[in-house]
């Protein structure tokens, strides 16, 4: 196999947030909202996060861009430990890495015109532009996105929501971007619109060579986009394998769980199968299970499950797996 | 397309309005108060050459009379005429009034604006600062400064000034403490925006119309405040002719010439309350997301 081209490699990703604290301000307890995780990230291709709520995407999608300033671990961005980055580093490659905010409504200023959000991030760019370069831009950007150049002069509240989410996709293209986060780009739009949009992202994609880390907790959404997916639980990734795999061959019970409540438009189908209906709720993050994350909840969990966590092995076809017994198979 | 975007520029001044008088009767009739009051300010020379008498004209064969044909709102106890010491006083006090708030409200956003967003130590010793401003009651605290101004309009408005703008800072501070967790902010930093060009350009704006409201309340606190230093002697020195001094002067004359003291009386009423009205309404106006819907 050729040698892969690799935009972005984490490695052992920690962020953990003070959760109490004593008098002195010394932490007694820490939320681990990523604790331990790895993966890597093709140039051009699209890597899926998914995982329920408060499973620490978010704070992985945060960590890259570093808003958040990560506990422990690396990131390699073209060869730049982002983790480790010194401001001025951060500063420079500030704009290749972009975010879609997961809600189109708090992500654009309400006082500024559309034109104005994109032409303040175009003007930032390098090099002076003239005002006729920037307008022709800004007619540019809306076009990718398909949006009417009339827009430029409405306001966010004036647009819908899916036209918001392609002004915040236009204003992220405006940086030239290598790569973006896509943080639950589409979880805030109805299904026809969330169609609309993914398909807008394969386009730009296609089009631009973009890389994108796409966060979201629809697999049926993630299937259609991305090309390898990792699955995460409770700060860890529990699984990673191709996107067609996922659906093939589904490894982890969690991952099984997952697929099991995606519905099927297939109505005989959708009758006759078996779901998996997971008990209990996902654990605190403040008081996380000894052992692998998912023990608690999981029907295949024995002993060990509950003294050792998992660690992620790889079972040929870079499909990885962290799970004592279903590993073993 | 030409066409659309031409026409959404010509007509944006007009929509301003459309919003601004949309509260019905109340705004019209306040906004216009205060254009009488600020013409009759800047006119006061010539409307007092029309009345013929000056503010510090004395008749003293006609003292605390009754309004005539010749003092239109009567004299008062030196028989000065109340309505040219009236036009005069709208001057002074809104002069006062509105450059206290313009200083409080210069100086308290850009501090409170910049607590708010880098936070931390700033924040905190700002704001325990501003704290213990707030624990003296404004009335000490500037009775105590305005000593020292010694009736200067200028002085006494700065000292107002300082007065009113703790409120100023908690306002903006509050704001900008819960706006700067929004996405955009964080949109604005991805795309390489400085500090402060955030704070000015995307926190400000977003302040703004608790800011407008704040600050035409200010301004009417300011004119009161103004008026009871001078009622209280340590405001504006004696013959100037204040609103604030001329109802200090002639309350003792409520029983015989009422008019003297319940005319600037009224006239700070109505400067208050038509300030407060209009800036409701300016704030409309100014709000995108109205524009267009009234």
């Amino acid at each position: 196999m050729a040698e892969k081209d690799i935009l972005l490699k984490v490695e052992n990703l920690k962020m953990y947030f003070p959760a109490e604290k004593t008098l002195g301000g010394k932490v007694t307890n820490w939320v681990k909202a990523v604790d331990d995780v790895s993966f890597e990230v093709e140039r051009g291709k699209t890597f899926g996060l998914v995982g329920e709520s408060g499973c620490g995407k978010t704070t992985t999608g945060k960590c890259i861009l570093r808003i958040n300033n990560p506990t422990e671990g690396h990131i390699y961005y073209n060869g730049l430990d982002l983790a480790t980055a010194s401001r001025s580093e951060i500063w420079n490659i500030r704009r290749e890495i972009q975010l879609i905010f997961q809600d189109p409504y708090g992500s654009l200023d309400p006082r500024q015109s559309c034109g104005d959000i994109l032409r303040e991030a175009i003007v930032l760019g390098e090099g002076r532009q003239s005002r006729k370069q920037v307008r022709e831009r800004v007619d540019e950007l809306l076009r990718i996105v398909e949006l009417l150049p009339e827009m430029a002069d409405r306001y966010p509240h004036e647009l819908s929501g899916g036209q918001r989410q392609r002004l915040g996709i236009a204003r992220a293209l405006a940086c030239d971007p290598k790569l973006i986060v896509c943080d639950e780009p589409v979880s805030a739009l109805d299904v026809s619109i969330q169609a609309q949009v993914i398909n807008l992202f394969q386009k730009i994609q296609k089009e631009l060579g973009l890389t994108y880390v796409f966060i979201a907790h629809d697999l049926a959404v993630v299937r259609h986009i991305a090309d390898t997916i990792a699955v995460m639980y409770l700060g860890h990734i529990v699984e990673i394998m191709d996107a067609e795999e996922i659906f093939r061959n589904p490894v982890h019970p969690y991952t099984q769980a997952l697929l099991s409540a995606v519905p099927i438009t297939d109505y005989d189908v959708e009758r006759s199968r078996q779901r998996i209906l997971l008990e209990g709720e996902v654990p605190s993050p403040l008081h996380a299970p000894a052992g692998c994350p998912f023990n608690p909840r999981c029907i295949y969990a024995k002993d060990i499950c509950r003294k050792e966590m998992p660690p992620l092995k790889d079972m040929g076809d870079g499909h990885c797996v962290a799970c004592h017994v279903c590993g073993r198979k | 397309m030409g066409e659309i975007r031409k026409k959404k520029s010509t007509g944006s001044a007009a929509r301003f309005f459309r919003v601004f008088f949309s509260r019905g009767i109340i705004t019209k009739i306040c906004f216009g108060i205060l254009i009488l009051f600020v013409l009759i300010a800047v006119f006061a020379p010539l409307i007092c050459k029309l009345i013929g008498f000056g503010p510090y004209e004395q008749d003293l064969f006609n003292m605390l009379k009754k309004p005539s044909s010749e003092h239109l709102l009567g004299t008062d106890d030196i028989g000065r005429d109340t309505l040219a010491r009236l036009v005069y006083g709208a001057r002074v006090s809104l002069l006062t009034g509105i450059l206290s708030s313009v200083w409080a409200a210069i100086v308290g956003i850009l501090i409170g604006l910049a607590a708010g967003y880098f936070g931390g130590l700033l924040n905190t010793v700002v704001m325990r600062i501003t704290d213990a401003f707030i624990a003296i009651p404004p009335i000490i605290f500037t009775m105590v400064l305005s000593s020292m101004v010694k009736g200067n309009l200028l002085g006494l408005s700065l000292v107002i000034g300082v007065s009113i703008m703790p409120s100023y800072i908690r306002m903006v501070n509050g704001l900008v403490g819960s706006l700067k967790e929004n996405d955009y902010v964080v949109a604005a930093k991805l795309v390489r925006e400085n500090d402060f060009i955030i704070m000015l350009k995307h926190l400000l704006p977003n302040c703004m119309a608790s800011m407008i409201v704040t600050f035409t309340m200010n301004v009417g606190t300011a004119i009161m405040l103004e008026s009871t230093l001078s009622y209280l002697g340590v405001g504006i020195a004696a013959p100037t002719p204040a609103w604030g001094v001329m109802v200090s002067e002639g309350y003792k004359y409520l029983v015989n010439q009422p008019l003297v003291a319940i005319l600037p009386g009224v006239c700070i009423m109505l400067v208050v309350i038509s300030f407060n009205i209009c800036g409701d309404s300016l704030r409309d106006a100014m709000d995108p997301r109205l524009r267009g819907k009234l």
